[in-house]
């Protein structure tokens, strides 16, 4: 690889957009959309863990499916190792594809419970020697050579989200996108699940889409961080930078929430009034304006764009430069 | 097996609500599922007693037991002096709802889709009192104002699926409350809720457990939730309380190896990362099919030793309880 490579890319999104038609007219028109993943544009470099954060609803799953091409996209582009994901036919696109694997929240219902879990995983592999290099993925993540011939019901959902780690490393991809990986797990699992991905990602040099909605494990795991509301980026850049710093009255507001494990130093809440709008019908203007304490007239007229916040962030508000900023938690911050 | 009644705990006259030696146990076609194994707490009035422990250790069986819902085999719950495990199915079902009430974790499929939130609400404020059907729809858009939900009337007359996820835990917690009971079981109240949405609820609780003094049992497995909202806390493990202590005493000095482990692989949302992996206990819990003998931690435990074969002692004091060798 020459330099120029290791500095390109590995993915780019540009003004994604997707759309679902949820009714139709007579016709067989389209008369409501429900605007799930709206104008967003993000760039993940090699070997880097980029997460999404974001409550249900912001569109953070169905930005995963939208780069893996599952979904036809309404607008935008999506371009993995230089190629265009979007025009690539289907033989091209499932060599795409085998380079970009997801790890799914639900380790029971991602296997097929009449297989074997050796099998599922020696499918993704090519080439001689199938079953002992599934047995060897299996040691990877931490399970036996022997568990290869076992079905996904005698494995604990901890053992069972191993194997989907497994399964989605056997074609030796160069992305792993997981979508609420860790969030189905008890919290001793979780820490185990965590520190693995850690170590695959260093020995195999991987690149991670993270998406979740829990901050703590995203803080933990993540380089740079996405936060996103009601289907668009509100705020991005280095985690500890937006952690230490938040930008956004969302990201504030979001991260804020979070209750803090030591009631020795508790958190400070900012409590934001009401639910997310509905994305059938979002808000005008800035979609958080309905919720936002810093909301003022300009936030209705158009959507802001993603402007500097300084540190390498970038943040999409009108009224930045009047949002209060500083640490979330000036007792905690440092007393390790 | 080591059962709660060797436990001498503080006599406490004011305790709501007293739960001695528990046992429940679902029988299924090949085994049976010990799912709570003996558990022992009092309950303070307006008190916020949090139960917290990990999938399948028994902490959802025990809040479904105080409102006699599950196979008790064993042991007493009292409520108010009333003997709730002695109870007939008719006399049990006038003290639930009315004298100890519960939400659960997913609000939809707890509200009936069918029925509009006024309909749920005046019924169950009727069956419990002896409000005319005026009377009780005062006293459900009432309460829907105390649950923060603008706009009562309009309210009563929606359906459980033109609410958000939040707003239909506020109903429910708004019939929860309307009898005005001396406890409330709350299971995973926030768990399917967003984080803001959370904190809403959460303080909304707390707000209504000071106006109403009602006491609330609080499962969940949230250790951050238990931080900011318990006064006491039990940490379950394979059916049983392994510790219990104030919330500042337990995350300042926690015992139990279990309890440690737990709060120590709790990432933290406020903290740096140090850059080193997660502390983690390796291996899971027991089957609660077939529970080894001695303490149900010790395949997992670094400090376990051949003593950890037989039953772990009770250590009592300091208004704390825990269960362990290392505390003999």
């Amino acid at each position: 690889m020459n330099e120029s490579n290791l500095n390109a890319p590995l993915l780019e999104v540009e003004g994604l957009v997707q759309r679902f038609a949820v009714a139709s007219d007579v016709l067989g028109r389209p008369s409501q959309w429900l605007h799930a993943v709206e104008d967003v544009s993000l760039t993940l470099y090699p070997g880097e863990s980029l997460g999404i954060v974001g409550e249900s609803g912001c569109g953070k799953s169905t930005l995963a499916r939208a780069i893996l091409h599952l979904y036809e996209p309404s607008a935008g582009r999506v371009t993995f190792m230089g190629r265009d994901v979007g025009s690539a036919r289907s033989a091209d696109l499932r060599a795409l594809r085998r380079d970009m694997q997801i790890v799914l929240q639900d380790p029971f219902g991602a296997l097929n419970p009449r297989r074997i879990v050796g099998a599922s995983i020696a499918d993704g592999l090519k080439g001689p020697d199938r079953r002992k290099r599934a047995e060897a993925l299996l040691e990877r993540v931490g399970l036996k050579a022997a568990d290869y011939s076992r079905y996904p019901h005698e494995f604990s959902g901890g053992q069972r989200q191993r194997i989907c780690i497994a399964r989605a490393l056997a074609p030796e991809p160069k992305l792993l996108i997981a979508d609420e990986a860790v969030s189905a797990l008890d919290v001793s699992v979780q820490a185990q699940i965590l520190n693995l991905l850690s170590e695959l990602r260093a020995d195999f040099g991987l690149s991670f889409l993270f998406i979740s909605h829990n901050l703590a494990v995203v803080r933990s795991f993540c380089d740079r961080l996405t936060v996103m509301y009601l289907g668009r980026v509100v705020e991005t850049g280095p985690t500890e930078a937006v952690f230490s710093d938040p930008a956004h009255p969302y990201t504030r507001a979001l991260i804020s929430a979070v209750p803090i494990p030591d009631p020795a130093h508790p958190g400070q809440h900012t409590l934001l009034e009401g639910d997310v709008p509905s994305p059938l019908t979002p808000p005008s203007g800035c979609a958080f304006r309905t919720r936002c304490p810093h909301a003022a007239p300009i936030c209705a007229q158009s959507v802001p764009a993603m402007t500097p916040a300084g540190d390498r962030r970038s943040a999409a508000c009108a009224r930045l430069d009047d949002v209060m900023r500083g640490p979330i938690w000036d007792s905690a911050e440092g007393t390790k | 097996m080591n059962t709660a009644a060797e436990i001498e705990l503080p006599e406490n006259d004011t305790a709501v609500l007293t739960v001695r030696d528990l046992v429940v146990r679902y029988d299924m076609d090949e085994a049976s599922i010990h799912a709570v194994n003996g558990v022992t707490f009092d309950l303070a009035p307006r008190e916020t007693y949090a139960i917290v422990g990990e999938s399948g250790c028994g902490k959802s069986t025990v809040a479904l037991s105080l409102l006699g819902l599950t196979p008790i085999v064993g042991g007493e719950i009292v409520l108010d002096s009333a003997r709730l495990t002695e109870m007939g199915r008719a006399e049990m079902a006038r003290v639930r709802g009315h004298k100890i009430a519960m939400i659960f974790q997913e609000p939809m499929t707890s509200l009936n889709p069918v029925l509009t939130v006024g309909y749920q609400l005046i019924e169950a404020i009727r069956l419990h009192t002896s409000m005319g059907k005026r009377a009780a729809r005062e006293h459900a858009a009432k309460m829907l104002g105390r649950v923060g939900m603008s706009d009562a009337e309009r309210r009563l007359r929606q359906y459980p699926h033109e609410l958000s996820g939040g707003m239909r835990q506020r109903v429910m917690i708004a019939m929860a409350l309307s009898c005005n009971p001396a406890v409330l079981v709350a299971d995973e109240p926030t768990t399917a809720l967003d984080v803001t949405v959370q904190a809403q609820i959460l303080a909304l609780i707390d707000q209504l457990r000071e106006e109403f003094g009602t006491a609330v049992v609080l499962i969940t497995h949230d250790i951050g939730v238990v931080a900011e909202t318990a006064n006491r806390i039990a940490v379950m493990y394979a059916g049983r309380i392994v510790e219990e202590a104030p919330t500042a005493a337990l995350f300042a000095d926690p015992r139990h190896p279990y309890t440690r482990g737990l709060l120590a692989s709790v990432p933290r949302v406020d903290r740096v990362p140090d850059g080193q992996p997660m502390p983690t206990m390796e291996g899971s819990a027991p089957s609660m099919r077939q529970l080894p003998e001695g303490c149900p931690f010790r395949a997992r435990c670094s400090h376990s030793t051949e003593k950890c074969e037989t039953d772990p002692p009770v250590r009592v004091g300091e208004g704390r309880m825990v269960r362990c060798w290392l505390y003999e």
